[in-house]
């Protein structure tokens, strides 16, 4: 009989008044490799980051080999055995591989000085049984990719680790490097470790798990055995939801192209990814993480530099700078508001005004305070912001949501020709999201070219005219409006690569 | 009952927004009253021209510290242009000195000066991505060891006295040098708080990667930062060297701390985006008014500079705590 | 399964640029071999590293914060607070005994000062330390009343004139300084996570080390090391000016970026590279003296120095634009 070490039951979460997870419920059992699945945003790494002692549950409750498990940190759940190999590894590019394994307890001779031989020991060995034979007193930034992920591995075996979590581990693998992890996985397993593997790539999964889970808007739809599972039923399960209205569509009439990509090539994130976009179309751009859309957007309008390609406006190429692209009326809302998109400790004022400064000069180089006023007025209404005074609110005392509408508000001032937005509704309340919708589509009515990168397949199933998959770099699909299937869309994005 | 709470809220947000200003008008009050000699019209005259030359330097110094970074090398922009200047213009053997307009010739060399240092440290910093404390210092030692190389460590006396006109001569009882101070000040307050140009300082100074993918060339911006510095520095020197009515290699060896201590008590944050001209004003005068106070009531030099390293100490504390809370 | 390393040619882009500066040194030592022949003989060299004791000894304590991707600015303070305090220990007639530990505990002081501002406050360092080498220097002229100090006695001798096989002492303690500094840099649990912090301190409080502790004792052994370089200072040179150790920090930091210490953090050596570092610069200015080179330009080459050696880090390990 299989046994089972590691029970969650009822899992709860909640982040402000968003529910993230609603009841999770999860087996796994020893020696065994269970893999996680769902959409982005489904709940899987919050529910990985409370195992992992990174976030506390809410309600709900957790058997460690029989026994209740509440890790109160990392380290705390690291002593329990629970080790996580997070997408980015916490490993010291200048330090070697074997201080790397040992950095948060250094062995040591007589207390005070690092024993050396006995680390080297021990690190060929725990490497050994990964498979790996490296020189581990090189510093750990001149391995690849896939060494690094086995010395993190390895920190854990050191550990004694009895569930050890993989997240998404093969995004930065070559495939060489993705068969060792696998065989590693294998004997690993063999050995009595237990694995949770969460991924997208709907092959490994099923070539590595004996069980697979599947999570869908914080809830577990199901977990069976990969034997009485096919791809098919996993994607269904993934995506089943019922489309409901809530998704504002207009017909269009699509203009002449306005921006080409033509085989956009960066090294090690995406390539040869070539698409258009015509003027009053919306077009979606879906992917699961590591797919490369928002590198593909950040190289377009010039924010990352790309290696091949080219992108033009109205057959016009573009230099790969924010200034060019924005000369020719391309605007980019970054997936990350916080950092990319908004002045935090600015004023609401500020933040909007940003991007087209030159709309507000007045005499001697200065800026029109009416000007800037009225400007300001009109987009807040526009876009509808909530705020009591947008010349003295900083934009970190906004919602999430409002704080989003300020980044949009920022680049509807120079009327954009084409719109490309990177997660315009993560993390903004449901309204909020209604509205955006609304204003895309007015985008769209007056012949703007939009580009929406999201994760959630039914927003772009709603307003887009077309969308296009992105998998591993690739462009893998582009489906029309009429031909939408969450379960064809999702096909493509799992696709291997 | 809430109104009133509202009123003291609102009451003291305004006392610790302006406690600078509070405190230099309590200072100059307090030494007014108790300080011997402090309230004498030619004390009030040395604390105008001390303090404008301090404004001067601490303007251009404010655009660097806005952006999280410093400008050490305005000490060698006003001692280099302070000794080629005069070399121009030193009516014994300067290389203009029989030109009635030497000195004016003089004055474009040393804004020059600061340009030039300005943008070789805004080089250094943008293209080179060298940290600006030690590219600026490096840059300061270079040209203040030039000053003194040139100069032999004397200093060069004759200067024309339409030029030491600007440091010496009165218009109304106020030394011109005021005056000057006061234009730069309404200037650079108008550049910053009125001007696109200004905005960008601002936005750059805060999130610098927000600010180039909403289109600012960030580069662009920081260069002009220093350049701005230089040029202001220059400027500063150009009225101390008129004010003590020589060409000296040395003369702003131990300006530094007035300069960063002025710029950070008048709230400029030193990790960048925040800040004003007048907050830097204030500060300048604080510290100018301070030191002829505390040199009255018989304190030593050192004394007094421990005391404003020590009010630099507390202040980026603060400003590091208030950081942390948010 | 194979090594995965990278290719040979990032192999040379790493380890080229790291050694580099050994070869400036061979060469620098040819040419001012060439343009003087003094320079090589033993007692210029025993000179050179005479005159290197004190400030190598403050450069081996700045190693350590600068691998924190932090900078001690007061360094030249300390130095001063130190020889000063020591200096009037000495002329009351303290022996050795009382007036190392004075020695240690100044530098210790200003250093805990510097260590609660920017490891535990978390203020930028070059404006902490910027405070704290005004603030501490004004308050040991306060002491001093701003007067020369001048020694003599006992101490002088026995450390001046004491050597082994014609080594002086001193340069054995810097040597010793140098070897301590080494070995817990590379052969401690502290200096290995002074390397990781300095490479990446968000991801070392991830891992779970104290950083705030870890950074706090850096900014201590460089008070510490630079409060033993004053002891040194005094009781060379035999008097205390008002201005000694002004802008000895600089020096002293370019002799850590000279030595291969990058200043973004987690990167360079106490030996061979600092050590290198140390005697490279004492070498300039030495060398400057031999060919009578014109004294007013030693400032201006120094200068170009630190602007040379920072621009060299900086082009190879890229820092913000700040």
């Amino acid at each position: 009989m299989d046994e089972t070490i590691l029970e969650l039951h009822g899992i709860r979460k909640s982040f402000a008044s968003v529910r993230v997870l609603e009841g999770v419920d999860l087996t796994l059992k020893r020696g065994k490799v269970l893999g996680v699945v769902g959409e982005n945003g489904a709940g899987k790494s919050t529910l990985m980051n409370i195992l992992g002692g990174i976030i506390k549950r809410d309600s709900g409750e957790m058997l460690l080999e029989g026994a209740v498990y509440e890790p109160k940190n990392p380290n705390d759940a690291k002593k329990k055995g629970i080790s996580f190999i997070h997408q980015e590894l916490s490993l010291f590019g200048n330090l070697s591989v074997k201080e790397n394994l040992f950095i948060d307890g250094l062995p040591t001779k007589g207390g005070v000085l690092v024993n050396y031989p006995y680390m080297s020991k021990r690190a060929k060995e725990a490497l050994a049984l990964l498979g790996v034979r490296v020189n581990v007193d090189k510093p750990i930034d001149s391995y690849s990719m896939g060494i690094r992920q086995m010395v993190e591995i390895a920190k854990s075996l050191l550990r004694d680790t009895r569930v050890l979590i993989f997240d998404e581990p093969t995004t930065s693998l070559s495939q060489v490097e993705k068969e060792d992890l696998f065989k590693v996985i294998g004997d690993l397993t063999e050995k009595g470790v237990s694995i949770i593997y969460i991924s997208h790539v709907l092959e490994d999964v099923f070539a590595l798990c004996e069980d697979i889970c599947v999570i869908r808007d914080g809830k577990v739809i199901g977990q069976k055995p990969t034997s009485r599972l096919d791809k098919d039923a996993v994607v269904k399960m993934m995506v089943g939801r019922e489309i409901t209205d809530l998704y504002p569509y207009i017909q269009k009439n699509p203009g002449k192209d306005m921006l080409k990509i033509e085989d956009l090539t960066s090294q090690g994130k995406f390539e040869d990814v070539s698409f258009d976009l015509r003027q009053g179309e919306i077009v979606g751009m879906f992917g699961l993480v590591g797919a490369g859309r928002s590198e593909v957007a950040r190289a377009i309008f010039g924010v990352d530099p790309y290696d091949s390609g080219s992108v033009s406006i109205e057959g016009e190429a573009i230099a790969p700078t924010p200034q060019a692209c924005i000369a020719k009326g391309v605007a980019f809302v970054t997936e990350n508001r916080k950092e990319e998109g908004v002045l935090l400790t600015k004023s609401i004022q500020e933040n909007l005004t940003l991007v087209d400064l030159d709309g507000i000069r007045g005499k001697f180089a200065s800026i029109n305070k009416a000007k800037e006023r009225s400007a300001c007025k009109r987009i807040i209404d526009l876009v509808k912001i909530k705020t009591y005074d947008p010349a003295k609110q900083e934009a970190r005392q906004l919602s999430g949501g409002n704080q989003q509408k300020v980044v949009i508000g920022k680049w509807l001032m120079k009327a954009p020709r084409v719109f490309i937005m990177d997660e315009p509704t993560r993390g903004v309340d449901v309204g909020a999201k209604f509205e955006i919708y609304n204003y895309i589509n007015d985008l769209a009515a007056q012949n703007t070219a939009v580009l929406i990168i999201s994760s959630e397949m039914e927003e772009l199933m709603g307003i887009c005219d077309r969308i296009l998959v992105l998998s591993k770099g690739r462009l893998t699909g582009e489906m029309k409006r009429g031909d939408y299937t969450q379960q064809a869309i999702m096909e493509y994005a799992v696709m291997g690569g | 009952m809430r109104d009133i709470k509202t009123q003291n809220n609102r009451a003291t947000a305004f006392l610790l927004r302006n406690i600078t200003l509070l405190i230099l008008l309590a200072l100059a009050v307090y030494s007014i009253l108790f300080v011997p000699n402090f309230a004498s019209l030619s004390n009030a005259q040395s604390i105008a021209s001390q303090a404008s030359y301090l404004i001067l330097v601490a303007i251009g110094m404010t655009f660097v510290i806005l952006n999280g970074g410093i400008d050490f090398s305005v000490v060698a922009v006003i001692n280099l242009g302070s000794v080629v200047g005069a070399m121009i213009m030193s009516e014994k053997d300067g290389l203009l000195s029989h030109s009635g307009a030497g000195f004016l010739v003089a004055i474009l060399v040393m804004l020059l000066i600061g340009v030039a240092i300005g943008l070789l440290n805004g080089f250094s910093v943008v293209v080179l991505k060298m940290p600006s404390f030690i590219a600026t210092m490096a840059v300061n030692l270079v040209f203040s060891g030039l000053a003194v190389f040139l100069t032999k460590s004397d200093t060069i006396t004759g200067l024309p006295k339409a030029f030491r006109a600007l440091g010496n001569s009165q218009f109304l009882g106020i030394p011109v040098s005021v005056f000057i101070a006061l234009a730069a000040v309404l200037a650079t307050h108008y550049l910053l708080s009125r001007t696109v140009f200004g905005r960008r300082v601002y936005a750059v100074g805060t999130t610098p990667l927000v600010a180039r993918i909403s289109g600012t060339n960030v580069k662009s911006v920081i260069l002009r930062l220093f350049v701005l510095s230089g040029f202001f520095a220059a400027l500063s020197g150009i009225v101390l060297t008129a004010w003590i009515g020589a060409g000296k290699p040395t003369v702003a060896d131990d300006m530094t701390m007035d300069i960063v201590s002025a710029v950070v008590i008048g709230g400029t944050s030193t990790f960048g985006g925040s800040g004003t001209i007048t907050g830097t004003v204030v500060g300048a005068l604080l510290i100018t008014v301070m030191s002829s106070s505390l040199s009255l009531m018989g304190l030593n030099w050192y004394t007094i500079s421990t005391i404003k390293g020590f009010i630099l100490l507390a202040v980026a504390l603060i400003d590091a705590a208030k950081r942390i809370a948010k | 399964m194979n090594t995965n390393e990278l290719s040979a040619k990032k192999f040379l882009v790493d380890v080229l640029p790291r050694y580099g500066f050994y070869l400036f040194f061979a060469l620098l030592i040819a040419v001012f071999a060439l343009l003087s022949p003094t320079f090589l003989t033993f007692g210029n060299i025993v000179g050179i590293l005479l005159q290197s004791t004190s400030i190598g000894i403050a450069v081996v304590g700045m190693t350590f914060v600068i691998l924190t991707a932090g900078i001690d600015l007061s360094a030249g303070t300390t130095i001063f607070f130190s020889a000063t305090i020591c200096g009037h220990l000495i002329g009351n007639g303290s022996g050795l005994v009382t007036v190392i530990p004075a020695a240690i505990l100044c530098g210790a002081v200003m250093g805990a000062i510097n260590g609660v501002a920017i490891a535990r406050f978390k203020v930028t360092p070059f404006i902490a330390t910027l405070a704290t080498m005004t603030f501490g220097r004004g308050l040991t002229l306060t002491f001093s009343q701003a007067k020369a100090q001048y020694l003599s006695g006992e101490i002088q001798n026995m450390l001046m004139n004491s050597n082994v096989a014609g080594i002086p002492t001193i340069v054995l303690c810097m040597l010793l300084v140098f070897v301590a500094g080494d070995v817990v840099l590379r052969w401690t649990p502290f200096g290995r996570w002074i390397y990781a912090i300095g490479h990446n301190d968000a991801a070392a409080e991830k891992i779970g080390l104290s950083v705030v502790r870890i950074k706090f004792t850096a900014y201590l052994i460089a008070g510490i090391t630079a409060g033993i370089a004053g002891l040194i200072s005094s009781v060379r040179v035999g008097a205390v000016m008002p201005s000694l150790g002004m802008g000895q920090e600089f020096v002293i930091i370019s002799c850590a970026v000279l030595g291969g210490v990058s200043l973004f953090g987690g990167k360079g050596h106490a030996l061979p590279g600092a050590l290198v570092g140390v005697l490279i610069i004492s070498c300039i200015e030495n060398g400057l003296v031999l060919i009578n080179a014109n004294p007013y330009l030693y400032t201006v080459v120094r200068g170009v120095v630190i602007y040379l050696s920072v621009m060299i880090d900086s082009i190879q390990n890229r820092g913000e634009l700040r």
